[in-house]
C-alpha cells in the first residue's frame, strides 16, 4: 500500500552505499538465484520455496507447519543461508524463557553497570524451531518483537536489525507436547505454509544427495544483505491499483460475514495480503499487482487467521479452513477497470 | 461503493481458475421479490391485453385472457416451488393451459372434461377456424365470438407463460417480447389504431419490473435495454408492411360504417376471402347488389347524399325509382338473397327494388338511393326476397338523352378546384359528341381500354389511394387502380361534362354455382365493388362499369328494335348504332367469376400478407442480435475513447465466451479466464494479447497501456473459430449473454 517509493531507512539501507530499489530485471535474476539455491536443498517443493521467498521479500514472517521430518527447518535454514545475512536459530522447548530469546541485561563488574547481552532474536533471519513447544509466555516474547521490530528489556529498547524475518516451524497442534499459538499471535505471521510429503521421485533423489553429507553445507550465499534490502525496496514500489485494493478488501470483508467462520481476517491480514501480492508480482516480473496474485496468496495468508464457527463442530482442521478461504476467494467478484469495483 | 456489493448473492456458483466448481444447492424458496416480479409481468400483460378494446366489443374476452394468464402462471409458480427442475415447471404450466383450453372450449369431447382426445383437437380446430374467419370477416370493433375469445385466451396464456419463464430466468427485460406480442396486435390490424393509455400502463409495469429486478450496478444497462425494447415495440409496427389503411373514420367498414367506400380497398386486399352472400334470381342479366350510394363528392371523398341521410321510409312501400320514365322498357323480376358474412347496416339489394319480403329487424329505406338500411340490425344471416326492375331502355331512348335538364340534388356538384387533368380528359374523351349516353359510354370505354389496368395494390404502394380529386389526378396519370378509382373517376368526369352521377357500393354479381339443378350465385368478400351510376332525364339512374376486368358491362340498348317488350320503340324507327362501333363497348355479359384477374390478385394479396408476417417475425427474431450488436458497439466506443477500456473489453470478451457456451463468472480473474479458454481453444495468441492489454490497463499504473478493439476482435475470432457453426450462429442470433446480464449468480 506504500505507493510512494521510500528512502528505505527503515529497512536499514545506508544511503551512502545504496542506490535504492533494484530494477526489475536485476530483481528477477537475483530472486531466481535465491530460489534456485534453496531448491538445491528442498527438492520438488517449488511452491513452498516461492512462497517463502515471497514472504521474505515482503518483509513478513513465515509459519511453516507440518509433521516432523519433512524439511521445515531445512527450508528455513536454506533460505537464510542463500542470503548473506545474520541467521540465528532458536530451538523452542517447554523450559525456554523469554530472556533466552530477547537477551538479558547482566551486571558488568568492571564497568559497574548493566550491560545488555542480545539474545538470538538479534539477526536478520531468525529460525524458530517448533515454536509451539514453548510456553505461551516465551512465544509472545518472540511474537512481540516480530511486530514491533525492537526488543524491550529492563526498560531499555533495542532495535532489531533490518530486514528482520522470523521463520517459525511448528508441528500440528494435535501432536503431543504442543501449545497452540493464540490467534492474536498467529495473526503476526504473514503466511502459513505446510511442506507436505515429497513425492516418490523426490524422496529417492533426496536419499542420494544425503549420502554425501548435507547439501546445506555446500550452499553459499547468492545475494548480499544490501542486495536483499534493495530487492525489498523494489517490492515496495510495486503498484496496487484501486481495483485490486477493492478486491483484497472485499475478500477480507467476506471472511468476516461468512456463516462458517467465527473469526474473519483482520485489517492487518488485508495489509499483509496486499504486501505479499506485491512481492509475488515482482517475482513474476510485473510492477503492478494482479487479482491473480491476491487469489494465489489468499489461502496461505488468510487461512491461519480464520476461526471456524462453533456451530459447525470442532472438526475443522487446517484443510477445512483453507477450503473455506478458497471458496470465499472463488465467489468474490473480481473488480476490473480503472474505476475499481465491478 | 459498499463492500456488500462485491459479495456474491446466496446460491452463487463460485469458480476459480482451474479449480473445481462447487455448485451449492439452488434456493428453491420463492422470495417475495419473485412474486412481485410475476405480478408486475402479469399486470403489464393484462394492461397490454386491455389495449385490444379498440378491436373488440365487450369485456369478457379480457377476463378470459386474464383467467388463462393467471392460471398458467400460478401453475408454473407452484410447480417451481415444489420442484428443483428448470424444465418441468414450464411444462406443468403448459399442461395447465392445455387443460384449461380443453375445459373451456371443448369440454364435451374430453375425458373428465380436461384431458384432450383426438376429438378435442378436431373441435378446437373448428373453434380456431371460426375465430380466424370471424376476425377476417369483422371490422373493428368486432364482436368477441367464442373463436376470437379462444384465440385471445390462448395468446394471453402463451405470453404469460413466456413472461413467467423470462422472470424466473432472471431476464425480466425479455418480458418486453410477450408484451410487444400483445401490444402489436391492434397496430398490425390497423395502423395507428391503438390506445395509448394501455400502452403506457403496460410500459410502466415493464419499467417497474426492471426496477425491482435490477442490481444497482447494472441499472444503466437495464435502462438501455429497456429503452431499446420500448423503442423496438413502438417502431416494429411501423416497419411492418401495413395490412390495412388508416381508418379515417373511427367506425369504418361493413360493420357499422357510414362510408364503406373508404375501407373497400382493405376488404379487397384481404388475403382470405369469406362468403358474403348467395342469391338466385329470375333476372336475365347479372345482378349487382347495392349496399349504399354516395352522391356527395366533397373533393376528398364521396359521402352519402344528404337527402339519403335525412329521409327514411317504410320498406313495406318502397318509393318509385327516381326519374324512371313510364315509357322505359322494364321487367319485374325478383331475387332470393341469403346473406352470410356481411355485417352491414345496409341490405344488399338490386336496383331499383320495388318490394322486399322476409327481412327481420327494423329496416327503412332511403328514397333517393333506394337503399335499405337499419340503425341497429345487421344484414348478417338475413334471408329475403326482393322484387326489382330490369330496366332496359332502347337505343332510341338512349340516343335522345341530352346533357342538362333536371338533376337530383348534389349529383352535379363539383368542388371549385378540380384538377385540370380530370376536366381535360373528360372533354377530350367525350369530344365525339352525341347524346349524353354516348358521352357516358365514351367515358366508360376510355377507362376500360388500354393502358388502364386493374390493381388493388398499386395505388396503396404509390400513395394515391382514395377517391378524392388529388388521387384521381394521379390515377388518370398512372392509369392503374381498382374499382374505387374507376368509379370515382367516371363519376367526376361525368359531372365535368354535365351528366349527374353518384357512386354505388355493393357486390358485383359473383360466381355462378349450379347445385341441385338450380343455379345460384355465390358472392364473396372479394366481390365487393364500387361503380358509378349516371342519371339521364327520363330514364333515371343507370349503372356503368368502368373498371377493367371487373363485373359486367351493362348492355343497355342491346334490345332489338323489334323486341316485343319495347313496342313503342318502333315509332322512333332507325336503330342507332350508338356503341356497337366500338369493340368491347357492348360486350356480352362477361363470364362471371371466371375473370382471371381476381384470383391472381387475391393470391398476390395473400402473398403480401404472408410476406409481411414473415418479415415481422424476422424483425422480432433479429432483436436479440441487434441488442447484442449495440452493446458491442457501445463497448468499442468506450474502448476507443478510453473510458474504462479494460472493463469494456473484458466484458465484451466474457459475453462473447458466454454466447459461445462458456461460463464466464465474475469471480474469475482475467488471467484465469484466459488460461481456461486457451486450454480449451488451443490457439491462445489472440486471447493472450488481449489479456495482457487488459491487465495493464485495469491494474497497471495509470496510463500504462491501452486496449484496442482489434485485440478484442482477434480474441473474439479465436473463440468463434473454436466453436462449431451451430454455436456460432446461436452466438449471433440468440446470444445467451443477454440473459446472463441479469443473473446475479453468474
Amino acid at each position: 500500500m506504500d505507493r510512494v517509493p521510500d528512502s528505505g531507512e527503515d529497512v536499514g539501507i545506508d544511503a551512502e552505499t545504496s542506490t535504492g530499489a533494484l530494477p526489475l530485471p536485476e530483481f528477477l535474476l537475483d530472486s531466481r538465484a535465491v530460489m534456485a539455491a534453496v531448491e538445491t536443498v528442498i527438492d520438488g517443493k517449488r511452491d513452498v520455496v516461492e512462497l517463502a521467498t515471497t514472504v521474505l521479500l515482503a518483509e513478513g514472517h513465515l509459519l511453516v507447519e507440518d509433521v516432523p521430518g519433512v524439511g521445515k527447518t531445512m527450508l528455513a535454514r536454506a533460505l537464510a543461508r542463500s542470503v548473506d545475512c545474520t541467521v540465528n536459530r532458536i530451538q523452542f522447548t517447554p523450559d525456554l524463557l523469554p530472556s533466552d530469546i530477547t537477551g538479558v541485561s547482566v551486571f558488568n563488574q568492571a564497568d559497574r553497570e548493566f550491560e545488555f547481552k542480545p539474545g538470538p532474536v538479534f539477526a536478520n533471519i531468525v529460525i524458530g524451531d517448533e515454536i509451539n513447544r514453548a510456553s505461551p509466555k516465551t512465544q509472545s516474547a518472540l511474537l512481540e518483537s516480530m511486530e514491533e521490530h525492537h526488543v524491550s528489556v529492563d526498560g531499555a529498547t533495542y532495535d532489531l536489525p533490518r530486514p528482520f524475518t522470523v521463520i517459525a516451524t511448528q508441528n500440528p497442534v494435535e501432536m503431543e507436547g504442543t501449545y497452540a499459538l493464540p490467534e492474536a499471535q498467529r495473526d503476526r505471521f504473514m503466511a502459513r505454509i505446510s511442506m507436505g510429503y515429497p513425492d516418490a521421485a523426490n524422496e529417492i533423489a533426496m536419499l542420494r544427495t544425503r549420502q554425501q553429507g548435507s547439501p546445506l553445507d555446500d550452499l553459499s550465499p547468492v545475494v548480499t544483505i544490501e542486495r536483499l534490502r534493495r530487492m525489498i525496496l523494489t517490492v515496495r514500489d510495486v503498484f496496487v491499483s484501486p481495483a485490486v485494493e477493492h478486491y483484497a478488501v472485499a475478500i477480507a470483508a467476506a471472511t468476516r460475514v461468512d456463516r462458517e467462520l467465527r473469526l474473519g481476517a483482520s485489517p492487518r491480514a488485508t495489509l499483509q495480503l496486499v504486501r505479499a501480492s506485491k512481492a509475488r508480482a515482482a517475482l513474476d516480473g510485473r510492477d503492478f499487482v494482479l487479482p491473480d496474485d491476491i487469489d494465489a496468496l489468499a489461502v496461505p495468508v488468510l487461512a491461519h487467521r480464520l476461526m471456524p464457527a462453533k456451530s459447525t463442530g470442532s472438526g475443522f482442521g487446517r484443510e477445512a479452513l483453507a477450503e473455506i478461504a478458497a471458496r470465499i476467494v472463488r465467489s468474490t467478484p473480481v473488480p476490473l477497470g480503472a474505476s475499481g469495483p465491478a | 461503493m459498499a463492500l456488500t456489493d462485491l459479495r456474491p448473492s446466496p446460491g452463487a456458483v463460485p469458480t476459480s481458475s482451474g479449480g473445481p466448481r462447487r455448485v451449492p444447492q439452488r434456493e428453491r424458496r420463492l422470495p417475495e421479490r419473485h412474486l412481485a416480479r410475476l405480478a408486475l409481468a402479469i399486470a403489464g400483460l393484462l394492461a397490454a391485453l386491455a389495449g385490444l378494446h379498440v378491436l373488440l366489443e365487450g369485456v369478457w374476452w379480457w377476463f378470459a385472457g386474464a383467467l388463462f394468464a393467471i392460471v398458467i402462471v400460478s401453475a408454473t409458480t407452484v410447480a417451481r416451488a415444489l420442484m428443483r427442475s428448470l424444465l418441468l415447471p414450464p411444462l406443468v404450466g403448459l399442461i395447465a393451459g392445455v387443460m384449461l383450453v380443453t375445459l373451456s372450449f371443448a369440454r364435451e369431447t374430453a375425458i373428465l372434461g380436461v384431458i384432450p382426445t383426438f376429438d378435442t383437437v378436431a373441435r378446437l380446430q373448428t373453434v380456431v377456424d371460426s375465430g380466424i374467419a370471424s376476425i377476417v370477416e369483422q371490422r373493428a370493433p368486432a364482436t368477441a365470438e367464442v373463436g376470437i375469445v379462444m384465440l385471445i385466451a390462448a395468446l394471453t396464456g402463451l405470453c404469460a407463460w413466456a413472461a413467467e419463464i423470462f422472470v424466473a430466468s432472471h431476464a425480466p427485460a425479455m418480458v418486453a417480447l410477450p408484451f410487444a406480442a400483445v401490444l402489436i396486435v391492434p397496430m398490425v390490424v390497423r395502423s395507428g389504431l391503438t390506445d395509448p393509455l394501455w400502452f403506457v400502463v403496460a410500459a410502466v409495469c415493464f419499467l417497474a419490473l426492471l426496477h425491482v429486478d435490477t442490481r444497482r450496478d447494472s441499472r444503466p444497462a437495464v435502462a438501455l435495454t429497456g429503452l431499446i425494447a420500448l423503442v423496438a415495440a413502438l417502431l416494429a409496427p411501423g416497419a411492418l408492411p401495413r395490412v390495412g389503411e388508416e381508418a379515417s373514420s373511427p367506425v369504418g367498414g361493413l360493420t357499422a360504417g357510414l362510408n364503406p367506400l373508404i375501407t373497400l380497398g382493405d376488404d379487397l386486399r384481404r388475403g382470405d376471402p369469406v362468403l358474403a352472400l348467395t342469391y338466385t334470381s329470375t333476372a336475365s342479366g347479372p345482378v349487382y347488389l347495392r349496399l349504399t350510394t354516395l352522391g356527395n363528392f366533397t373533393g376528398d371523398t364521396w359521402g352519402p347524399a344528404l337527402s339519403d341521410v335525412a329521409q327514411a321510409g317504410d320498406i313495406a312501400e318502397l318509393p318509385e325509382p327516381p326519374g324512371l320514365g313510364t315509357g322505359i322498357p322494364r321487367e319485374q323480376v325478383d331475387a332470393d338473397v341469403r346473406v352470410s358474412q356481411v355485417r352491414s347496416r345496409w341490405l344488399p339489394v338490386p336496383y331499383p327494388a320495388t318490394g322486399i319480403e322476409g327481412v327481420s329487424g327494423a329496416w327503412y329505406t332511403e328514397p333517393d338511393g333506394l337503399t335499405i338500411r337499419s340503425d341497429g340490425d345487421s344484414a348478417r344471416g338475413q334471408d329475403y326476397t326482393v322484387q326489382f326492375l330490369e330496366v332496359d331502355p332502347t337505343d332510341a331512348q338512349l340516343a335522345e338523352t341530352v346533357v342538362g335538364g333536371t338533376a337530383p340534388r348534389q349529383s352535379l356538384d363539383l368542388p371549385d378546384d378540380v384538377p385540370e387533368i380530370i376536366g381535360e380528359t373528360a372533354r377530350t374523351v367525350t369530344a365525339g359528341g352525341g347524346s349524353a349516353y354516348d358521352k357516358a359510354l365514351a367515358l366508360q370505354n376510355y377507362l376500360r381500354s388500354e393502358p388502364f389496368t386493374y390493381s388493388e395494390d398499386a395505388p396503396v404502394e404509390e400513395g394515391f389511394d382514395g377517391s378524392g380529386m388529388d388521387a384521381l389526378a394521379v390515377f388518370l396519370d398512372r392509369k392503374t387502380g381498382y374499382c374505387v378509382h374507376y368509379a370515382s373517376a367516371m363519376a367526376v368526369m361525368a359531372r365535368e361534362v354535365g351528366i349527374p352521377s353518384r357512386i354505388a357500393v355493393g357486390f358485383q354479381p359473383g360466381e355462378r354455382d349450379v347445385r341441385d339443378g338450380r343455379s345460384q350465385f355465390v358472392v364473396s368478400s372479394n366481390d365487393l365493388h364500387a361503380w358509378p351510376e349516371l342519371y339521364f332525364e327520363g330514364i333515371g339512374w343507370l349503372r356503368f362499369e368502368p373498371t377493367p376486368g371487373r363485373g359486367s358491362v351493362p348492355s343497355y340498348g342491346s334490345v332489338p328494335v323489334d323486341d316485343p317488350a319495347t313496342p313503342e320503340d318502333e315509332s322512333t324507327a332507325t336503330p342507332v348504332p350508338t356503341s356497337s362501333a366500338t369493340p368491347g363497348a357492348r360486350p356480352q355479359d362477361e363470364n362471371l367469376g371466371a375473370d382471371p384477374a381476381t384470383p391472381a390478385e387475391t393470391a398476390a394479396s395473400a402473398t403480401g400478407v404472408g410476406g409481411g408476417i414473415a418479415l415481422g417475425l424476422l424483425v422480432v427474431a433479429l432483436i436479440p442480435a441487434v441488442i447484442r450488436l449495440t452493446i458491442r458497439r457501445m463497448r468499442y466506443a468506450r474502448i476507443r475513447s478510453g473510458r474504462d477500456p479494460a472493463r469494456a473489453a473484458w466484458d465484451e470478451l466474457r459475453d462473447t465466451a458466454h454466447d459461445h457456451g462458456w461460463t464466464a463468472p465474475l469471480s474469475e480473474t482475467p488471467r484465469g479466464f484466459a488460461d481456461r479458454l486457451t486450454a480449451a481453444v488451443g490457439d491462445g495468441a489472440g486471447l493472450a494479447a488481449l489479456r495482457g492489454s487488459v491487465e495493464v490497463a485495469a491494474y497497471g499504473r495509470p496510463d500504462a497501456g491501452a486496449v484496442t478493439t482489434d485485440e478484442v476482435q482477434a480474441a473474439r475470432r479465436t473463440i468463434a473459430r473454436a466453436s462449431d457453426l451451430r454455436t456460432r450462429l446461436g452466438a449471433i442470433f440468440l446470444p445467451s449473454s443477454l440473459l446472463k446480464r441479469w443473473r446475479p449468480d453468474d
